[in-house]
């Protein structure tokens, strides 16, 4: 009995600086969690630029489209080829259509990868062109001076 | 002495080992989950619909037409202002070779060695804000001493289509305005691609 109560005495660690500073840990790690998973993909390289203005809160939803460097597109979390993105932009049109919004009222944010090819941006522009979206962003990452 | 001290630790005895593991669990989740976020910023570009491109515009300053034509590589081979070169050679090379340097880094990081990849962003990083200035400072030179011409003025960016991305959004920056501190001084506004050419 009286070896037991040894024992527990020799584990008897103080746990509450620990714990303290383990939930400091959680509640900075909570803190710093991105919400908007689908806005900022790790597989776009972004390129910097010291004078790109910090994005708006607008209040519509933007349409984002992410240029891989391999050219193809991320279009709801998923890559797709750059020909087929009309497809899905004929989508997103019924979509703006449905809800009586026309399409240019929607901004395209393209999100391209530095290392991407020129043309192919363009090439997304005129996709979107064609399905009547014609207010466009592009996206760098900012490098402050 | 040690039984008084035995009874109260008996006393406040809870078992903290379940709301440990819990605690390590939420911890060590939004620790794996963890992303950094990146301040990003946006472009305004002018990419009316219609073939109404090159058709009369509202004002009567002509656009600054900037011609970028690429290496088959991508990289950045000439660039032209109205007919001009202004950049010259030594920083388009070292603007290829800062290109070849993340390149080779880029895959060193992939084999496992990391140790190149922070240099050569940097010089990468710092090419490119070589190329901005040199841009910049032709822009500014065109429009003299009358910024206030460069709101009316139209940039169009003639591209080669295989050129690199990043070289664009380098002429864009230059284009947009002027860092001064920590101000931006805004320069040109109205920024658009040039329609494709038909033969490719």
């Amino acid at each position: 009995m009286a070896g037991k109560r040894k024992k527990t005495e020799g584990s008897d660690i103080d746990m509450t600086p620990m714990i303290d500073v383990t939930f400091q840990l959680i509640t900075f790690f909570m803190f710093t969690m991105n919400f908007t998973e689908a806005e900022q993909d790790q597989r776009i390289q972004l390129p910097t630029s010291q004078v790109a203005k910090p994005v708006e809160n607008s209040d519509i939803d933007p349409l984002t489209l992410q240029l891989m460097e391999d050219g193809r597109v991320i279009y709801n979390g998923e890559p797709v080829a750059l020909l087929a993105l009309g497809d899905y932009l004929e989508n997103e049109k019924a979509v703006m259509l449905a809800a009586s919004k026309e399409p240019s009222a929607a901004t395209v944010v393209v999100r391209a990868d530095g290392r991407a090819k020129t043309g192919e941006v363009q090439q997304i522009i005129r996709s979107c062109q064609e399905k009547g979206f014609d207010k466009f962003v592009l996206r760098a990452e900012y490098k402050g001076p | 002495m040690a039984k008084r001290t035995s009874k109260l630790v008996s006393k406040i005895d809870i078992n903290m080992t379940p709301m440990i593991d819990v605690v390590f669990q939420l911890l060590t989740f939004f620790m794996l989950t963890l992303k950094t976020v990146i301040v990003e910023g946006d472009f305004n570009i002018r990419m009316p619909l219609g073939a109404s491109a090159g058709a009369a515009e509202d004002n009567l300053i002509p656009p600054l037409i900037v011609k970028m034509a690429a290496t088959p590589e991508g990289r950045l081979a000439d660039v032209r202002l109205g007919g001009n070169r202004i950049v010259g050679p030594e920083l388009i090379a070292e603007l290829a070779s800062a290109d070849v340097m993340l390149d080779n880094a880029m895959e060193a990081a992939r084999q496992g060695d990391r140790g190149q990849l922070n240099a050569a962003r940097r010089a990468k990083q710092l090419s490119a804000e070589k190329l901005t200035q040199a841009l910049q400072a032709q822009f500014i030179d065109t429009f003299g001493n009358d910024l206030s011409r460069a709101e009316l003025t139209e940039l169009e960016l003639d591209c080669d289509p295989g050129l690199k991305y990043d070289h664009v959004v380098s002429a864009i920056t230059a284009a947009s305005g002027i860092v001064k501190g920590d101000d931006v001084v805004p320069l040109i506004r109205k920024i658009k691609f040039s329609p494709p050419k038909k033969a490719k």
